[in-house]
């Protein structure tokens, strides 16, 4: 299968293209969502302005109907960065404050994984239809309460799971869904970096507020910070939820006072079997970051949008050869060399099966967020993905904190 | 199997072939033929190879390699499989020791093996001996294709296997060969009813030929191609000449008649 074939099969790329029924979330980014709030306005308050929150400004920036009329950080240099990208924007140092500004319609928690519960509440709480970064929060157990009191408050609740949003993904997980490249075998996240993970620190009672990724009392590290990211991967390819998880974690290389594990290796598996692994090491670099769905056929890329069949192609050079013939060509066959073999990983290239789409589903997050505010209706489904995905977070640093495999807890299924 | 026919260009019907064999690719371009001859004589093919690795794959506990090499005597074996060791035989004296189907064994004996006529048997000289098709194989296998493929009447075709096993029959329909170049590397040939190897590292950069005088897995940067008019021989050769030292392959190359070799440098990227 070839990227026309691909696309052909599978169609042109863009909301519009794809079957809401299985994402209603992404009704809110189509053109006619976006037309029924044309004229709507929705006032957002950032909480927490670091560089995520920061992020966040930006993409509202490209979403008309988004005003940012607050901004709440205790770091000066965050607020001042804030302030420059929402000049008329009132300043809280206490996110208590800013819930009270009756001007806010919504928030943005861009905060350390530690306060997400108790923000996220005291939100729902002053009636403020909440945004929250990813992953939900710091326990399993506060991830549940705080699902069960956003659906209660009324309010519109999303976590920014933006590739939910992000077309792209979705368009090729429909195609892994649909069962064209066989059975679903394996899923493999990795992410690998080589750096300390750290933030300049501008005096040294600085360090554990910027800092925060590398303390337990705040993070979970790289389970929460990129394993959020991947892991949804499998529920979405397979369907179901893992039915246990186990783990190892250590701090292998950056020995530097964190207490976060530098290096962690994590099994999941569903209960047809399937495995899913996520693995990151932040002390070496080399393989960057993946995220790859094994089907009996094919291998799905999803960090780069490549499809890599199981049945070896015929070389370029020979395929070159038929359509040189077919046209009336003595062409240069390019294609001898050593031997070719099935049992060396394959030097594949593959075939791009990502579309031209650009962007990562932040903005179109951002657009569905709107839209469900201005409309009064959260949308099926987007809060159970995000919730689901941060359980498996925290589950997978629990197995590896417990040096134990896990099952799923019954009484945090949704 | 993937099977293709064109008639696109009128003048020059194409059909293509492709399946796995041999832990590789198969791959065949025939032009001025039927469909379904085209399609026949690929199926045909790929029996075929199914069958030379019922004798050749040492690692399935069922082929006739891998009955010699669990062997404790003498193994009565085909009359291909003893004319093959024969062949085999003479090409390792004739490559001074650099061609060896036993490179891969636990200790040096050579030969690793004898063979007796009158019983059609084949006996191994120690425990530990492991005879390997893996240097020639795919070269055997395509001289008896070649053949099918003339008693089928098709004049014209290009068979490739895994790349590093080519034999052209008759002409490209608007040429006068096959060219055939090389894909890591400055080497361009034109096939005329010949066939060309290719020995070296493997594509991604790892050493795999193991050099049969010391046991060292050969590692230099550069691929040996042979061009001649046995697959099976060029393969012979292109192994050989890869392991053996720069200054002795023009005399080992000396041995058998039309055939030639070319060193190329290999780029990987």
């Amino acid at each position: 299968m070839d990227r026309r074939e691909f696309m052909r099969r599978f169609g042109n790329l863009g909301v519009a293209s794809l079957a809401l029924s299985s994402v209603p979330w992404l009704k809110g980014c189509t053109s006619a969502g976006q037309e029924e709030i044309r004229d709507g306005r929705v006032r957002f308050g950032i909480i927490g302005a670091g560089s995520r929150g920061r992020y966040h400004m930006q993409n509202l920036k490209n979403v008309p109907q988004a005003e940012i009329v607050a901004l709440c950080d205790n770091y000066a240099p965050s607020m001042e960065a804030a302030a420059r990208i929402a000049p008329g924007a009132r300043r809280y140092e206490d996110y208590r404050s800013l819930l009270e500004d009756k001007e806010v319609d919504a928030v943005i928690i861009a905060l350390p994984l530690n306060l997400h519960y108790r923000v996220a509440l005291d939100a729902f709480s002053a009636g403020k239809n909440v945004l929250c970064e990813k992953a939900m929060a710091y326990t399993m157990e506060e991830c549940k309460d705080m699902y069960l009191r956003g659906r209660a408050s009324g309010k519109i609740f999303f976590v920014g799971q933006q590739r939910l949003f992000d077309t792209k993904y979705i368009k090729i997980m429909d195609a892994v869904r649909s069962g064209e490249f066989g059975p679903v075998v394996n899923v493999r996240n990795y992410w690998y970096r080589n750096h300390d993970w750290r933030r300049e620190v501008p005096s040294p009672e600085y360090e554990r507020h910027i800092n925060w990724r590398l303390y337990r009392e705040y993070s979970r590290g790289l389970m929460t910070e990129l394993a959020c990211h991947q892991l949804q991967n499998g529920t979405w390819a397979l369907g179901m939820l893992p039915s246990q998880v186990m783990g190892t974690g250590n701090i292998i290389y950056w020995k530097d006072g964190r207490e976060v594990f530098d290096s962690v290796s994590t099994i999941y598996t569903f209960p047809n079997g399937v495995n899913m692994t996520f693995e990151s090491v932040i002390s070496n670099k080399h393989f960057g970051m993946g995220e790859y769905i094994m089907c009996k056929d094919a291998t799905v890329d999803l960090a780069n949008g490549r499809l890599y069949m199981e049945d070896p192609k015929p070389r370029s050079g020979i395929r070159q050869l038929v359509g040189d013939i077919e046209q009336g060509i003595f062409s240069n066959s390019v294609f001898a060399g050593t031997s070719w073999s099935a049992e060396n990983a394959s030097s594949d290239p593959g075939v791009s099966i990502m579309p031209d789409a650009a962007g990562d589903g932040s903005i179109e997050m951002l657009q569905a967020f709107c839209h469900s505010i201005l409309t009064g209706r959260q949308p099926d489904h987007v809060l159970e993905e995000a919730y689901y995905g941060s359980i498996l977070c925290l589950l997978g640093d629990e197995a590896i904190l417990q040096q134990k495999t896990l099952s799923f807890p019954e009484h945090l299924k949704i | 199997m993937e099977f293709i026919y064109s008639t696109r260009n009128s003048d020059a019907p194409v059909a293509f072939a492709s399946f796995e064999a041999m832990h590789t690719v198969f791959e065949m371009v025939a032009v001025h033929v039927e469909e379904s001859q085209a399609r026949s004589l690929a199926e045909d093919i790929r029996k075929y190879i199914g069958n030379a690795e019922k004798i050749l794959n040492r690692h399935d506990p069922e082929s006739v390699f891998a009955a010699i090499n669990s062997s404790k005597g003498p193994v009565q074996v085909d009359d291909e499989t003893f004319a093959l060791l024969q062949f085999c035989d003479v090409f390792r004296r004739s490559t001074d020791g650099y061609f060896d189907i036993s490179s891969l064994s636990e200790k040096s004996i050579s030969p690793a093996y004898s063979l007796d006529a009158d019983s059609r048997s084949v006996t191994l000289a120690d425990g530990g001996i492991v005879l390997d098709a893996g240097g020639f194989g795919k070269g055997y296998a395509l001289d008896h294709i070649r053949k099918m493929i003339q008693n089928a009447g098709v004049k014209d075709v290009l068979v490739n296997f895994g790349d590093s096993s080519v034999t052209g029959m008759g002409t490209h329909p608007f040429g006068d060969g096959w060219k055939v170049a090389s894909s890591r590397g400055e080497g361009n040939f034109i096939l005329r009813d010949s066939s060309l190897s290719v020995s070296g590292l493997r594509p991604d950069g790892s050493a795999h030929i193991i050099n049969p005088k010391n046991r060292r897995v050969v590692s230099g940067s550069g691929m040996i191609a042979v061009e001649g008019r046995s697959a099976f021989v060029c393969e012979v050769l292109s192994t050989a000449l890869y392991s053996a030292p720069a200054e002795m392959r023009s005399s080992i190359i000396a041995e058998f008649e039309g055939y030639c070799y070319k060193e190329i440098k290999q780029i990987y990227g």
